[in-house]
Order: C-alpha cells, then structure tokens, then sequence
C-alpha cells in the first residue's frame, strides 16, 4: 500500500496569522516527502473537507495529516473512512492560542509538531480486529429485583439468559417486604412489592432459564468465549457458554451487634428496620413488640444506625430515610392512636420521594427531628429509653419507646466477611484460599476473605475488585456499572445502596453494558473505555524473555502464562491501553497503530537545537484522557507556557516504555516530564493503574539515572485531572527551571 | 447528667388543636420563617418556631404556660409568608385556647364556652336567671326602691344589679385563679425568672396596651389593630358609663346640679362608646372576613366571641332607641322589652363568661406581656 501523505495546514483560528505558512510546508514537503501541503482558510467547512476528499479520491495521497485545531474537536469532519489514516496536528490549542504570535519559538514548535505528525502518520498502519465466533447469552447471578429485571431486559435485547440464584426461589429481599414505599403516581400511597410480577415475566420468558439453588462454581474464559460451571445444592453440576456476566448479587444489611451503642441487644425491644419489615411482612402490617407480643403503641425511629459513621458505614445507604417513614406509616396503620418518632441525622428524600415525607410530616402521629442520640437504655416495662441531644424541641431531651427500630444501612454482598482479625487468623492458618473459593485455586490475596460469588478463573482474582466500602470498583459516575473485568457488569444493590425502583434502573443500565460488550466483541473492537478501537496488541514472541512483566502488570488479567511464562492473550478481555507495551523491557508489543516505533520515531522527530543556542526541549508524555484534553483547555484559556515543551499524548501513561526515555536522552532532549491521571484510592486513570505504575517505572529510572551521573530532576512525573488545566504552565516552568539549574543535556551534541 | 425532659406526644392536644382553627399545623418544616418576620419575636428563643414544633409533637404543658403565645398579636404576618402554608398565626390563636381552656377554674365550663354545641346551655344560664328576674320584678319592685327611669318597670334594677356584681364577682374570681395558675406555670418553666417591680411592669405594660403600641407594629393586617383600638375604648367608655349610671342611681340621683351633669356625661359618654363598640366590632367582623386567605378564618373561639360582641352593640344601642322612640318612656313596649332581655343575656355572656371565652385574652394577654416585659422578652 502506498503511504503518500498529503499534510493540510488550516489557517483558520489565527493560525494563519500566527506562523510562517510557506517554512511550514517546506517541512512537509521537503523534509519529510509530504506528497502535498495545502492551506485553506478553514479546513473543517465544507469546501475545505473538499479538498481533502478529491486528493484522496484522486490517488494523490492516501494519508491525510490535518494541522489544525485539536483532535479533540471537528473529528467526524475529518473521519475520512476506516481505510483512510488520519493524523490531526493541534496547532490551535498546543501552539497559537498559548504562545507568542509571530516568534521565532512559536514558529519552531509548530514545526515540531507538524514532524512529529508527519512521522506517525508513516510509522502506523490500519488496524486488523480480531474477530471470532461468539456466544451471546448473558449470565445473571442473582434473583432479586436486579437480577430478574436484568434477565427480562437481556431477554428483551434479543439475548438468551442464564439466571442463578442461590435460595430456592426468585425475588430476593422484595419477598420479604410488607410494602414498597411509593414509586409512581402522585408518591404518597404504599405500593404492594412489585417482585411478583416480575417473577411472573421472567418464568414465562422462553429465552430465559432459571437455575435455583445454585451458586456459580467456575467461570472461564473471556468476554464472549465464558464458560460457566454453576454448582445446584443438590450436587449437580451445570455447564453453559456465556457471552457476558451480570453480577446482581444484591446487598446484606449491616451487623447490628455492633450497633450496642444504639441499645442493640439492650432490650429485645429494639430490633433493626430489616428486622421491622420482616415482621411486618410476616404479620400482615401489625407492629408488635418482640418482649411480649403487645402491639406497639408508640415507636421510635433511629435513622442512620451505624450510617455516615467512620466507625460503622462511612456511607449513606440512601434507602433508609424513606423505608422508616414507610414503617411509621405501619405503625400509625396498625392503630390510630400509635405513634411514630423518627430521629434523623438529615432526612434524604431525593426526587419525587419528597412527596411522601411531606404526607409523613402532615400524619398527626408522625414526629419528626434532627438529633443526635446519646444513649439508649432499657426502662421499666420493658420500654426503651433514648436520649437525644440537639433536637429540633432545642433542647436536651429522653424520649420512651415501647420499640425502638434502628435504621441500619446496606453493605454489598462483596463486602469482606471477615473481620480484620479473623482474616489475620485465617491467613496465619492458611485456611483462607479455600474459604475464597471453594475450588482448589491458586492462592490470591485479592481474594481474601471474599465471599465467593463468581469463582472467575482471573489471575487477578476472582471476585470483582473493590472500592474501599466493598463495592465493586468502577468509577460510579464516568463508568457506572463497569468493573475491573471487561464482560462483568455489576447492577443493583450490590454496585451501590439502591432501592428496588433504583436497582431496576440499574439493571437496564448493566445490561446495556453487557449488549455493547457481547455487539462490539463480536466485531473485534474494543468496549471500554476505548470503545470501537479494533486494535490489538501484537506480540513478537520470538523475542520474549518470559519475564512476566506484561502478564503481571496488565490491570485486566488480559495475559495468562504458559508454563514458561510466556504470555497467553486472551484478546477479548483486552481495553487496549498498552500498559503491556510501556512495560516490555524487550520492546516487542505493539500495535498496529500505535507502537514503540511510531512513538519513537515522533520524539526522533523533534529538532534539538545545539547547545549554545540555548534553546532546551522539554518532552511531555501527556495521558490522552484527561492530561491532553486538560492541555486543550488551557490553550482554550490562552493560558501563556514555556515554548521549549512538546507534547506527546498516550492511551495510558502506564504504556510509556523506558526506551523512549532512554532515545529521548540520547537524541538531546533535555527534560521528561510525564502527566498522568489521580491515583490513589479516589484514583481518575481510565486504565486503573497505568498512570500508578508510570511513575514506578520512572523511579526505576531516576535511579538508574543517578548512577549514570545524570540529574534524576530531568525526569518529573505529575498527576493532573482534567479540570487543572491552570497548573499546566507551572508543570512546564517547573522543568525548565530544573534545567536552568542543572544544564543543558550533556548528550547534546553527541 | 444533665436534667432531661422526658418528651411524651400528646395526640389528643393534637387534635384539639386541629379543630381549635390549626389544622394546619402539621405541615410545619420548621424554617423558622416565622420567627424571623414576626414583628413581636424577641431575638433569642423566637417564636412562633418553636411553639409550632411544640404543637406538632403535642406538648401542651410547654404551650399553655408559654408567655410568648401572649406576645403574639395575631397579626397574620408568619401567616402570610409561610412557605408551607403551616398559618403558624391561626396555630397560635387555636394555643392560646387551649390556654385559656387549661387555665380556666371550671374546664367543663370553658369547653361549653368555646364550642358551638354548648351555646344553647350556655345562654340558658342568664335565660333562665333573668327570666325569673322579669317574673319577681313586680314583686320586687313593690318591696325594693327601683330607679323609676329606663327598663325598672320590666326588670327590677337592684336585681340586675344584683344578678351582675355575682357574675362578675364569679368572673373575677376565675380570673384570679387562671392567672395565678398561669404564672406560677410560666415561672416554673422559663429558663429566666421575672425580675422588678410587678405594679410598675403592669403600668408599663397598660401604657403600651391603651395606644396599642404593639399591635401597630404588626404588617400584614394593620388595619385590626385600629378595630381593636375602638372596640377596647369601648369597653373603657362603657365601663365608665356603668360606673356613673351606679353612681347616680344609688348616691345622687337625676335630680340636682350633680346628678343633672353626670346623668348628661353618661348619655353622652356611653352613646360615643356604643358607636364606638359597633364600629369597632364591624370592623373586627369585616376585617377577619376579608383577611380569611392570608391570615387565617380562625374557629368557633374567635367568631363566637366576635358576634357576642357586636350583639351587646346592637341590642344596647336599639334597647335605648326603642325605649326612647316608644310613646311611654317608662314603660317600654314588647319589642323594646324583648331586645332589652336579649341585651342583658348578652351580657351576661360577656362577663360571666369572660375568663373561659375569648374575653380571657384580656387578662392572660396582659399577664403574658406583664411576665415577658419582666423576663426581658419584649
């Protein structure tokens, strides 16, 4: 295939203006060969787009490099077919709108620019998806609310569902309830729990099969290649191939014996709001204290029972404000002269749910306040005494319960079991593999201490891996629903606290995650978060040390190991972020598109003025998610920076490879910086890791660096979110005062 | 350990409330907008905030005895820009009767008073008192010297007289009582006690009362305080009157220098008075019907009272027309005799009745604002 590139340099947005247009296309037609170089005041209107299409039509390039505005912006303009290579050049952003119009250093960081993308745009080819013959059913784990209307929407999309569910019968905690708090209409009317007719739909849905008693044994395998192995109580064991996996293992309420402070197990007269629904459920609404089976005549309310607590749940459950407002109302229902009192922290009613407090505020027998409860401690007739501080009545006040329901919150059914010192103990002993999961697994501490619920054969554990509460971990607003394993989707009460109308919600959400998986899989493309992308890491394994290095740092466990240790793809758990290519010491990953090469080539790319020119050059490996767009923004600003800088943007910062470092040295640059994403436990990387494991591989080389007697401080790594577009000329200045201090790169003018 | 008030809600004052005219009350979410537009509200404990929580939960031994439901005005201000339509105003006013049923010495008596279906054994009372009074006269009248002049002839005057000193002896004594009870309630539970002099606070509080100095401070519904105003000096005109028509009837007579000049006073002074109480009591009427969106249309308590009033107005005012229009000035005809009757019933109401009806506000209100001014709460 030919590679003639045709370079258009727009002159739009003051570009024009601002830079010498004619030494511009000398750089590309000269320098680099560009077959053509053409200007046109703006590129991204109509007859601009032209003129790129009817050199293409023409056979007169067949690459097209767009120096115009960032990449970000105008990309379904200049999207000129899969079988076109297009490179887009920000000259806007990076170069006019932060720098001198006119100047000599403006016009040579253009120029670096329009090189660098020259270059790449020689250095890559298409991608070549890999493509193989899928299955498509979808694996619901769980049969509650979540997991049945999951089932139902799969069903509905065209997909055939397995669902599991380890009790002997569908709809989970809704069973249990007396009655739903309002989800429709006008919001002030109890509802009866909905989970009947949804168990209806999903037993009468042909494409649906329902597997009770059952746990998951095994699942192997990769999105759209699973096969999983569900275990019956009865023994028997089932096989079936999967495409995707919808975890709806739903919720446990929180342990309220460690709740003795609010007078759990004081009194057998105060009992938990679980505790309260299931008697109402079992009684037909009638509120009665446990002591004596007396009905209960005047109830109070604890809200946030070990919620919003660090000692307890540091989180709020969401679901417990309306659930006790819900349960005064049993109680005022249950006798006209009962009543209710309810101490909350701040009531949460998010939504339409306002209009059933406001009916609970208007019930004569509902009392209501703020306050924070000082002690509880039984009283004579077998009544409970609370005191409360800060209430609403402005002062210290004790109130009498005849029962005391404490509103303890959700945790997910992930969250660890054990406590710290159990799993101290379990480790010592060495009983906690087989407690994580019932097969005979390797040993993972990631497992640890787990309840097994997908029994993943997954060299990074497992179960799905957690945030710090026990929720399975994904970013809850940018992902929602995704997990750290491509092709298992979390949904409802197990992702985060949510009430059966949310956990209905979130199913749909799930299972529009897992559609999109099982249709882009299908095409070999990417899902998340580089949805689409067709490439695929390409690995010379003839050159392969079996180091392990790729297999172990993959954040996706998309490589197993033969014996040896030579890495096994399994391509369709691949998000293509090329931390396997950053991570190679022997440079052999790469992809189509995307290479050691093709990086290394634009950074060979850049010219380095000699020394007594006194002009440094600083590389800036930027993370293209959120430290380019950020850089973007601060062009948008007009926000003035250090000249000497370039920039070249990653999928991940955890794909720099170390010799890019090492050519960028030798070839004169003079400082390295690297803008990664926030990690940490709140941490922002799309890649989980990348940005993490970047700056530990770049303390690996400012050690080396010392040793060499070369300045560690040439090489600085920052963490960046996407809004701190302001600090990008300090992160610039910082490097170019570094190197004020320390010289110029002594390689220079090798 | 801190002291702590054991909370017990009381569902019942609840409702009691509710159809005292604050049915409102629940739907209170405790802003506070109340607090910070009352005009009256002093700047620590503010109310009507707290009293609205209070009345939520039921807790009657903190209300009644409560001396800033007296600062209230009922002006309707809170009312008015309550942004969950709670008309802490009408709250208050249904409060204070609870207040004034709590602290009344006869409660069967108060709640015959203020409800609408103990009218009827209510005005039985005076009916039936005055009605044997109308029986005896001419016996009476026989043994006993009567003043010649007005209804002597129909109603014998030393029974009337008679017949209201007991009333109002009756009336004064439940008013002693009530007061008495409040004020050791309201010293028990305010967080300050009160300090000064009583007569010089009392003063003060009467000097602020008789140009309604407070009342004018209210925004909303300003025009009331001027009805009231009238309606007040009314009852002072006609206070004054009854004195002066006692004094010529048992020490001077109409005869003579003296008894000719004070016989002239009382015509002219209780004449103004009745104009006054009619216009005054109009306006009160007009006003609260006009004002019923904003402000509230109050209960049983309110508009009983209010007709009771105007009735005294009216019946007084036409008893003395009638009398005069009538051919024999001594011996009025039937259907002066009648309204006369209706008249005296009336009041009767008025003072027999005076500490469990509306009228009570009269002294509780003054003791409220006696004990606020001497803890600092105005």
């Amino acid at each position: 295939m030919e590679k003639k590139v045709g370079v258009y340099v727009c002159t739009g947005c003051s570009i024009g203006e601002s830079l010498d247009l004619e030494a511009l296309s000398k750089v590309a037609t000269n320098e680099h060969k560009a077959a053509i170089c053409r200007n046109h005041k703006a590129f991204c209107s109509d007859d601009g787009v032209q003129v790129i299409k009817d050199d293409l039509s023409g056979q007169e390039v067949h690459r097209v490099v767009v120096a115009a505005c960032s990449p970000r912006f105008m990309y379904e303009v200049f999207d000129f077919g899969p079988d076109v290579i297009t490179e887009r050049v920000n000259l806007r952003e990076h170069v006019v709108w932060c720098q001198p119009a006119n100047n000599e250093d403006t016009q040579m960081m253009a120029e670096d620019y329009l090189r660098m993308g020259i270059v790449k745009t020689q250095k890559i080819e298409l991608p070549e998806p890999h493509i193989e013959e899928i299955e498509r059913r979808v694996l619901v784990i769980g049969g509650g609310v979540t997991g049945m209307k999951a089932a139902l929407e799969a069903a509905w999309a065209g997909h055939e569902v397995v669902l599991v569910e380890k009790s002997d019968q569908l709809g989970g905690f809704a069973r249990k309830m007396h009655k739903q708090y309002p989800k429709s209409g006008s919001f002030d009317q109890l509802q009866d729990p909905e989970y009947a007719s949804l168990v209806q739909q999903v037993e009468a849905d042909e494409s649906i099969e329902v597997i009770l008693s059952a746990t998951m044994e095994l699942i192997v395998g990769q999105p759209g290649l699973y096969t999983a192995t569900i275990r019956k109580a009865d023994g028997e064991t089932l096989e079936r191939k999967m495409g995707a996996v919808i975890q709806a293992a739903g919720w446990q309420p929180y342990d309220a014996q460690k709740l003795s402070h609010l007078g759990y197990g004081v009194s057998p007269n105060v009992i938990t709001n679980v505790q309260m629904e299931e008697m109402a459920g079992a009684n037909n609404g009638a509120i009665k204290r446990p002591s004596d089976g007396q009905p209960a005549r005047n109830v109070v309310f604890i809200q946030c029972a070990g919620s919003r607590d660090p000692e307890h749940l540091p989180y709020c459950s969401s679901v417990c404000c309306m659930v006790s407002l819900k349960q005064a109302e049993y109680v005022r229902r249950s006798d006209p002269d009962a009543m209710a009192t309810i101490v909350y922290k701040d009531m949460r009613t998010p939504g339409q749910y306002e209009h059933y407090y406001k009916k609970a505020q208007a019930d004569d027998g509902i009392f209501l306040t703020k306050g924070d409860v000082v002690s509880v401690s039984d009283g004579s007739d077998g009544n409970v005494l609370i005191e409360v501080d800060n209430s609403l009545l402005g002062e210290k006040v004790q109130l009498e319960a005849d029962l005391l329901v404490l509103a303890t919150g959700m945790k997910p059914a992930t969250a660890l079991t054990l406590s710290e010192a159990e799993l101290e103990k379990a480790v010592a002993e060495g009983k906690v593999a087989q407690e994580a999961g019932k097969l005979e697994k390797p040993f993972r501490e990631e497992d640890v201490g787990k309840p097994p619920i997908l029994n993943l054969d997954y060299r990074k554990g497992g179960e799905l891996p957690h945030l710090k509460y026990g929720f399975p971990d994904s970013h809850y607003i940018c992902f929602p629903y995704e997990s750290q394993r491509t092709g298992v989707y979390a949904a409802g009460s197990v992702r985060a606290p949510l009430d059966t109308a949310a956990c209905e919600t979130d199913s749909a959400g799930a299972v529009m995650k897992a559609v999109q998986c099982l249709a882009l899989t299908a095409q070999g493309k990417a899902v998340h978060p580089r949805a689409g992308d067709e490439t695929f890491p390409e690995f010379y394994l003839q050159r392969c040390t079996q180091c392990k290095r790729c297999t172990e740092e993959c954040p996706f466990g998309t490589l197993d190991e033969d014996e040896k240790g030579t890495p096994k793809p399994n391509p369709y758990r691949c998000r293509r972020c090329g931390v396997c290519m950053g991570s190679c010491p022997e440079r052999i990953i790469s992809f189509k598109d995307y290479s050691i090469d093709s990086i290394a080539s634009m950074l060979k790319a850049i010219e380095v003025p000699e020394e007594d020119e006194e002009k440094p050059r600083i590389l800036c490996f930027v993370c293209e998610n959120d430290a380019y767009p950020a850089i973007d923004m601060a062009g948008l600003k007009r926000l003035q920076y250090n000249p000497s800088v370039r920039f070249i943007p990653l999928r991940c910062l955890g794909g720099t490879n170390l010799v890019w470092i090492a050519d960028s040295l030798s070839s004169g640059i003079d400082g390295i910086i690297l803008i990664g994403c926030k990690h940490g436990d709140d941490y922002q990387c799309h890649f989980i890791k990348g940005s993490e494991l970047a700056e530990y591989r770049l303390g690996k080389v400012q050690e080396t660096l010392d040793r060499l007697q070369l300045e560690s401080e040439r090489i600085q790594v920052h963490q960046l979110a996407i809004d701190e577009y302001e600090r990008v000329p300090e992160i610039v200045e910082a490097m170019v005062e570094t190197i004020d201090e320390v010289g110029p790169n002594p390689f220079k003018d090798f | 350990m801190t002291e702590r008030n054991l909370v017990k809600p009381d569902l019942n004052f609840i409702r009691e409330l509710k159809t005292a005219g604050g049915d409102t009350l629940k739907q209170c979410y405790q802003c506070a907008t109340c607090s910070v537009v009352c005009p009256q509200s002093p700047d620590d404990r503010c109310f009507p905030r707290k009293e609205m929580i209070w009345a939520g939960w039921g807790l009657k031994d903190k209300l009644v005895s409560d001396p800033d439901i007296w600062l209230c005005h009922h002006c309707g201000d809170c009312t008015s820009y309550c942004p969950r339509g709670a008309k802490p105003g009408e709250v208050l006013g249904a409060v204070r009767k609870g207040a004034i049923e709590h602290y009344a010495p006869m409660q069967g008596l108060a709640k015959a008073v203020n409800d609408r279906s103990g009218l009827t054994k209510i005005l039985a009372v005076p009916v039936v008192i005055l009605l044997v009074g109308a029986l005896i006269t001419p016996a009476l009248n026989r043994i006993l010297p009567y003043h010649q002049g007005a209804y002597g002839a129909f109603m014998n005057t030393w029974f009337v007289d008679f017949t209201f000193i007991s009333a109002a002896l009756f009336a004064i004594w439940s008013a002693y009582k009530g007061v008495t009870n409040m004020w050791a309630d309201m010293k028990a539970n305010s967080p300050t006690q009160p300090a000064g002099s009583l007569t010089e606070n009392l003063l003060a509080v009467l000097k602020e009362i008789v140009p309604h100095k407070k009342f004018k401070e209210c925004d909303v519904n300003q025009e009331r305080a001027t009805a009231h105003m009238l309606t007040l000096y009314a009852f002072i005109g006609l206070a004054v009157t009854t004195t002066i028509g006692f004094i010529i009837m048992y020490f001077t007579g109409e005869e003579g220098v003296i008894g000719k000049m004070l016989f002239v006073m009382m015509k002219f002074i209780g004449n103004i008075s009745a104009v006054a109480l009619l216009a005054g009591a109009g306006l009160l009427f007009i006003n609260r019907k006009s004002k019923d969106e904003k402000s509230g249309m109050g209960s049983y308590f309110d508009w009983g009272f209010l007709w009771m009033v105007l009735l005294v107005g009216v019946t007084g005012f036409l008893a003395q027309m009638l009398r005069v229009a009538g051919a024999d000035n001594h011996h009025p005809n039937i259907l002066a005799k009648a309204v006369y009757f209706v008249h005296l019933v009336t009041v009767f109401y008025l003072f027999a009745y005076a500490p469990y009806s509306k009228f009570a506000h009269l002294f509780y209100r003054t003791t409220g604002l006696v004990f606020g001014r001497m803890t600092s709460r105005q």
